[in-house]
């Protein structure tokens, strides 16, 4: 039943990526929140299981992988690799707290943006670096930041609900 | 011994699977095989995807009609406020058009009048209705007198108005030729016999014409013009056309002459008050 739950949230957040529904949350006419990151990080941090966390990850990458034009196999890579990093430091921030949620996943954001604008740059070549990294990643880093505390404890209730519910079974 | 170590480091093993596939596939992305396969998978997730975004064109375009709804009413609001100013601009406009063009007229009026006038504006009528007076912007500041006669003009036609009655600082009072107390030497234009124009009340709508002697053939639409004869009023400015002949009594007047008035005076804005001296100089200068 969790595991649906995770699909339904994954399934969810590409829609809202990768449909026009993305133009209602888009500020400034470019700067978007990253709804897969998003979820990626609440599993992560929801599943005890690191494997469950990180073939998520790896899943929702290679998901993302057919449906984009880049480079086949690097949003795979680097969920994967974030999924890894969110788990080492899992447990290590209390993340119910607003600020530190907010924190968390501006950091992660910024990580994730910072491997793939160098693995662009090293694979694909000709991307302007410093320009997206200050437009578009930067900004969508805060943005990820400033919805998390908002997502995150929807999610998280929903979830309990959910375990909750099978345990009652 | 490798089954114990794999579920040790299961984790670490899956993690560096998930990595070297992603790593592979970025390595051979160019070949054909896996983009038939990234066509493959492409096609199967892009018609979900169609789906969704059909759905969700569905329900943007009704937020979107909502929206617009919105928005059009807003802009319909502001178009019923804009059309609503412009409509009072035009009814302004046509007021000061209408306004432009009667001062015209009165100006070309002034200017045709033989007399020095003062052109006046009717600011008031008396509160008491037991007179027919109407007060005007124009008093003894302005250099009007009492019993100074005043004429208007309307519709391309000079009348008597009546005379002023009393004069103020900045106002006066002027009793009109319709009232009770108002007497007027007055001639029939057409044969030159003489009578008085007594008022009757504004209410009357008519005047007076007395003390006509019954050998004048008097006929309906004869006009009235003032004799000269009084000093007060210069001799010709109209008085008003004959509407009714009374000669049922006998004797050497006719009983009555019902005279319809020139000057409508419920329609009155603008009068002239006619400079005493000049009357009286043009009199002198008429008799014989």
């Amino acid at each position: 039943m969790i595991y649906l739950f995770y699909f339904s949230i994954i399934l969810i957040a590409n829609i809202i990526q990768t449909t026009d529904i993305i133009k209602f949350f888009t500020l400034m006419g470019q700067v978007q929140p990253n709804f897969i990151l998003l979820i990626v990080i609440f599993v992560n941090i929801q599943e005890k299981n690191s494997i469950i966390g990180e073939g998520t990850g790896f899943l929702v990458g290679l998901l993302e992988d057919v449906l984009s034009v880049g480079l086949f196999g690097l949003n795979a890579f680097l969920k994967t690799i974030i999924s890894f990093v969110v788990n080492l430091f899992k447990g290590k921030f209390y993340i119910d707290n607003f600020f530190f949620a907010f924190l968390f996943v501006f950091l992660v954001s910024i990580l994730y943006s910072l491997f793939y604008l160098i693995l662009e740059s090293v694979l694909v070549g000709n991307i302007p670096f410093g320009q997206n990294f200050i437009q578009l990643a930067f900004p969508s880093a805060l943005y990820n930041g400033i919805l998390a505390p908002l997502v995150f404890p929807f999610l998280k209730r929903v979830r309990n609900k959910i375990i909750l519910f099978n345990k009652g079974k | 011994m490798i089954r114990s170590f794999i579920s040790l480091n299961k984790r670490y093993i899956l993690l560096i699977t998930y990595l070297l596939v992603s790593f592979f596939f970025m390595i051979v992305n160019s070949t054909s095989f896996l983009e038939k396969t990234k066509i493959f998978f492409f096609n199967m997730v892009s018609e979900s995807q169609s789906f969704f975004s059909d759905v969700e064109n569905s329900v943007g375009d009704f937020w979107y009609s909502i929206k617009k709804m919105r928005d059009i009413k807003k802009e319909l609001q502001l178009s019923y406020e804009k059309i609503q100013l412009l409509e009072d601009a035009s009814i302004e406009i046509d007021e000061l058009r209408k306004e432009n063009t009667k001062l015209k007229t009165l100006l070309e009026y002034k200017n045709s009048i033989k007399f020095d006038t003062f052109s006046a504006t009717i600011v008031g009528k008396d509160p008491k209705n037991y007179f027919d007076t109407i007060i005007v912007d124009k008093g003894k500041k302005d250099g009007v007198e009492k019993n100074m006669p005043v004429i208007a003009y309307q519709n391309g036609e000079s009348g008597v108005v009546g005379k002023t009655l009393e004069v103020g600082m900045n106002f006066s009072k002027i009793l009109l030729l319709t009232d009770n107390d108002s007497y007027i030497s007055a001639l029939l234009q057409k044969s030159g016999y003489t009578g008085l124009i007594k008022g009757k009340g504004l209410k009357k709508h008519y005047v007076s014409f007395i003390y006509v002697e019954k050998n004048a053939l008097v006929n309906f639409g004869d006009r009235i013009i003032t004799s000269g004869q009084g000093g007060l009023y210069p001799k010709g400015i109209n008085i008003g056309l004959v509407v009714d002949v009374d000669n049922s009594k006998s004797g050497f007047y006719y009983n009555e002459i019902k005279v319809l008035p020139i000057i409508n005076f419920s329609k009155l804005e603008q009068v002239f008050i006619i400079q005493k001296h000049q009357s009286e100089e043009l009199n002198k200068m008429m008799r014989p």
